[in-house]
């Protein structure tokens, strides 16, 4: 192996190896922070106990529940969030060319909305009737599978018109485009109808809020988290595509099918996550590109690279929504972006280089 | 063993459009193959269809007797190497991993030793090996040129297919560019077709010229042979002439 490659390489796990450790150390402060005041041993020992029950000692129960149920899903759920929206991200990019490229650019987060808004303000989701039959489902359970079979449908709408116009990047994204707009409609069409209360519902779900994660939802999300070890063993067949679809096709890639699947994989991916916290934005459009300049544009590096870095901010970004103006909370999809642009711009500025042409 | 590119009645359309029409053509390893022919005569298209990124209507196509539609995209691609007109590159990333790319038939999820054995292979007799971490975009034209056909070698492929590499360049790297083809053409045995608008590169670097126009193969042969001033009459619709220099015809406009 060349010498010169090798020092890329180095430099490469070194940025993955920290980015991978420093979650441990944000979760750390992050279990820590909190309206509860809860010291730094106290919490540990409630987490070793669980983990270790035969050094369980005398832990207050009370402290225990908030630990273990309230505080440990909610930034769990910011680690598995954040790096499953920027792996999808990252995917996206690469699959469709195009630096802009992200699953909310391909119509998910307004099809996710449009889902959740029919849920809440209609009560009526598409699971709740079936064959004149009514099914009692929660709410709160209806909302999210709404959302996630909004957010297939939009897959299978793309990947069948890939199917017979071409598997073309631009179209996608401007399906993608066409289908966002859609949904939004379906939105404000679906606000303008209905009640006050139904409507604070929506904007809340809108918003997106991570405090909705319990252990059933982050079991639930598992899958999601799954496909990026597969995305990341298909690195080097992504990064075929980035000389086009014909230099992909020479090389043995079957364009067409890898594009669909990974599409459908994205969708996937971007359903499981929001359908249970809200449209949390921005997160797997930035952290790609934070990715891009740690470690360059290889996918094998840069799908791990993007969901490290995405799993770090969110759970920043969550653990800063809820001490900035404690004991409000924010919603951490705006935290996100109030935070991530500004950093973003001056990343961009700073770096040495443009990675993208 | 049999190395030659055999293509045999090959047509193809877009739509109702005829873009081939029955085009056979053989090119024996370790020769040059120029494609020459007006805009639109279907030199690109033709070399797609071998790459197999077009699928043709009707003919058949075989390298070394194994017919490429039997093949899987995989298999195809340890057979044949390809440099498009276009490449479309929005993420640049180094030109080690450019050259590495041209592994990707060989290698499932990671490369191998052997891979990077390649890459140096090449790196070093393309002279490229002081930029092997230099990032692509941040290079000359000529110099990028030299990296994607570094890759397409990398590939080690029995066929090796290049639509107009020397669009864009200077006359240096045209040279250069048609130098480093023939050269790996020769040594590696492989089947070599270049898609190329300039006919004195043509006749300066090529064993054979094949001319396209309409669609249909026009005629071939030895360069001298080919390129006369009634052939680009007829087919370029311009008068030129041909006149002997240095033993060779030069093609004068």
């Amino acid at each position: 192996m060349s010498d010169a490659y090798s020092k890329i390489l180095r430099r490469r796990f070194f940025f993955i190896t920290t980015l991978f450790f420093l979650p441990f150390l944000l979760l750390g402060i992050s279990l820590f922070v909190g309206s509860a005041r809860l010291s730094f041993l106290e919490v540990y020992r409630i987490i070793v106990s669980r983990v270790f029950p035969f050094f369980g000692t005398n832990v207050d129960k009370a402290s225990e529940y908030i630990v273990l149920n309230l505080r440990l899903p909610r930034v769990l759920g910011a680690v598995v969030v954040g790096a499953v929206l920027a792996a999808a991200g990252a995917v996206s990019q690469a699959i469709l060319r195009n630096p802009l490229a992200s699953p909310f650019t391909i119509g998910l987060s307004s099809a996710a909305s449009f889902g959740a808004s029919l849920a809440i303000i209609m009560g009526a989701g598409i699971l709740s009737y079936q064959g004149g039959y009514t099914y009692t489902v929660t709410n709160e359970l209806l909302v999210i599978v709404n959302a996630f079979i909004l957010c297939m449908l939009c897959s299978l709408i793309i990947s069948v018109i890939a199917e017979v116009k071409g598997s073309n990047p631009t179209l996608m994204v401007l399906l993608g485009v066409a289908i966002g707009y859609f949904f939004s409609a379906g939105t404000s069409i679906m606000q303008y109808l209905g009640e006050a209360e139904a409507l604070k519902s929506v904007v809340m779900w809108l918003l997106g809020d991570l405090g909705r994660v319990s252990w059933r939802y982050l079991l639930w999300m598992t899958p999601a988290v799954m496909v990026i070890p597969i995305l990341v063993a298909i690195g080097w067949r992504l990064n075929a595509f980035n000389m086009g679809d014909e230099v992909a096709a020479s090389l043995g890639v079957n364009v067409k099918r890898l594009r669909t699947v990974c599409i459908i994989l994205v969708c996937f991916m971007t359903a499981a996550t929001i359908s249970f916290v809200g449209v949390i934005g921005f997160i797997c459009l930035i952290a790609p590109h934070i990715a891009r300049i740690l470690v360059g544009n290889d996918n094998r590096f840069l799908v791990l690279a993007s969901a490290l870095v995405g799993a770090n901010l969110l759970l920043a970004s969550d653990t800063i929504a809820r001490t900035i103006l404690a004991p409000m909370i924010l919603p951490v999809g705006a935290v996100t972006s109030c935070l991530g642009g500004p950093f973003f711009i001056y990343l961009l500025l700073k770096s040495r280089r443009m990675h993208w042409t | 063993m049999d190395l030659s590119l055999e293509i045999s009645n090959l047509s193809f359309n877009y739509g109702s459009k005829d873009v081939l029409r029955d085009v056979s053509l053989k090119v024996d390893g370790g020769e040059v193959l120029a494609l020459i022919g007006p805009n639109g005569s279907g030199k690109s298209t033709l070399l797609k269809c071998v790459v197999g990124v077009l699928k043709p209507l009707r003919g058949k196509i075989a390298v070394g007797g194994v017919d490429l539609s039997k093949l899987s995209e995989r298999e195809r691609a340890r057979l044949v190497g390809y440099l498009p007109q276009y490449l479309p590159m929005v993420f640049p990333v180094t030109v080690f991993e450019c050259i590495l790319l041209g592994r990707l038939p060989s290698f499932w999820t990671k490369p191998g030793k052997r891979d990077f054995e390649a890459v140096q292979r090449v790196l070093q007799s393309l002279n490229l090996t002081g930029f092997a971490d230099k990032y692509i975009d941040e290079m000359s034209g000529g110099e990028r040129q030299r990296v994607h056909i570094a890759r397409v070698l990398a590939q080690e492929a029995r066929v090796m297919l290049f639509d107009e590499p020397t669009a864009n360049l200077d006359l240096k790297y045209q040279l250069d560019v048609m130098e480093l083809i023939r050269k790996a053409s020769r040594e590696k045995e492989a089947a070599t077709i270049i898609a190329l608008h300039e006919v004195n590169l043509a006749l300066k670097y090529a064993d054979r010229v094949a001319v396209l126009n309409g669609g249909e193969m026009v005629c071939e042969g030895r360069p001298e042979e080919v390129i006369t001033r009634e052939m680009i009459t007829r087919v370029y619709e311009v008068k030129a002439d041909v006149v002997e220099y240095d033993g060779r015809p030069r093609v004068l406009l």
